[in-house]
């Protein structure tokens, strides 16, 4: 497989402990190999939460952001992040507009990168994934891609997307 | 034979093993409010909405799971979308002789916690009502913080099977946590 710009490529290889699905995550530069990561994905029994199901997504680094407090969906106890189409910020502290602070790094990592779907996928295994960091402990995700070290995520993030704003990932 | 096999786990010593989730100790948040999705899937069947599972299992096991609840269609079966946020805590229930049950539980799950907050969390203390009386149920409804409980009927054995993963998942996850030293690895 060859491509031109950079390009992602996700291998599973086996599985862990957790149940997920475990591979390696490659960044290319047109043929070259820039940086590779050990990943995992799913892991998680029930309805649609099966790894990333093997397909063709796309990273959309000219949508950018610094998750804040109007990306918290507060729902009295239940705090989540909003939904984020591009490459997104996870500060170490979000303050909520309910006078608390949150720690979204605890499911997030630092960065994450939204794996939108191939046009027109309805599925519910194939929407709403991402590529994202992550401090719980568990080696498992709800169908993203976790990259626990960061580094893919972290070149994406300073990749110049003037010049390239759409990433392609490739899930076999 | 499955009191063979818990004789058994008592005479050697042994925790019994859990039992398999049954249908009939889920509760749910009763006159739950469906609703479309946004955008462009307002036109699809599926729906949603927040809601509240209760687990009394037989064996004197809680559990309370704060999710999304989804319907692929009107009348379909109920599922949990465990993509969005959830909250699970988990201990024990007892039940007095007037219908009052009391729980003593611990959060274990959430999303996004608040910046240092433990997980797993405090044990803390509540109290339902039964109400009612249901073949195999615990009761025909449950009312307690200000909700009414009641069945879930309309539920897959694979999504029983599921939730019950998903606790025993995090239970574990949870108890790693409570006690790393217990869990390392050589």
């Amino acid at each position: 497989m060859s491509h031109s710009g950079y390009w992602i490529e996700l291998k599973k290889t086996g599985v862990n402990g957790d149940n997920a699905a475990t591979g390696t995550l490659t960044l290319f530069q047109d043929d070259k190999t820039v940086l590779s990561s050990a990943v995992f994905s799913g892991g998680f029994p029930g309805p649609g939460l099966v790894p990333i199901p093997a397909g063709t997504y796309t990273i959309r680094l000219d949508i950018r952001g610094i998750a804040a407090a109007k990306d918290l969906h507060i729902d009295g106890s239940e705090v989540t992040l909003q939904p984020f189409y591009g490459i997104q910020e996870i500060p170490a502290s979000i303050h909520g507009d309910d006078g608390n602070d949150y720690n979204a790094r605890w499911e997030w990592g630092s960065i994450r990168a939204c794996l939108n779907e191939p046009a027109g996928e309805t599925r519910q295994a194939f929407r709403g994934n991402y590529l994202h960091g992550k401090q719980r402990p568990g080696d498992y995700t709800h169908g993203c891609i976790c990259e626990r070290v960061e580094q893919i995520l972290l070149k994406l993030l300073h990749l110049d997307w003037m010049k390239q704003s759409h990433v392609r990932v490739f899930v076999s | 034979m499955l009191w063979l096999l818990l004789t058994l786990c008592l005479v050697a010593g042994q925790p019994s093993p859990p039992q398999p989730l049954d249908a009939k100790s889920i509760f749910v948040t009763d006159h739950l409010q469906w609703q479309a999705q946004p955008g462009t899937l307002k036109h699809y069947a599926y729906r949603s909405t927040p809601g509240t599972l209760l687990l009394f299992r037989p064996d004197g096991e809680f559990d309370r799971l704060d999710c999304t609840l989804v319907r692929e269609h009107e009348s379909g079966p109920i599922s949990i979308n465990y993509r969005r946020s959830y909250r699970l805590a988990v201990g024990t229930w007892s039940r007095s002789g007037n219908g009052e049950i009391h729980v003593t539980s611990r959060l274990i799950f959430l999303t996004i916690p608040k910046v240092g907050e433990p997980i797993p969390g405090p044990a803390i203390d509540s109290h339902f009502t039964a109400q009612g009386q249901a073949v195999g149920r615990l009761a025909a409804a449950i009312e307690g913080d200000g909700t009414r409980y009641v069945p879930l009927d309309q539920v897959a054995a694979s999504e029983v099977k599921a939730l019950d993963q998903v606790i025993r998942m995090h239970s574990k996850e949870a108890a790693a946590a409570a006690n790393p030293s217990a869990h390392a690895q050589p």
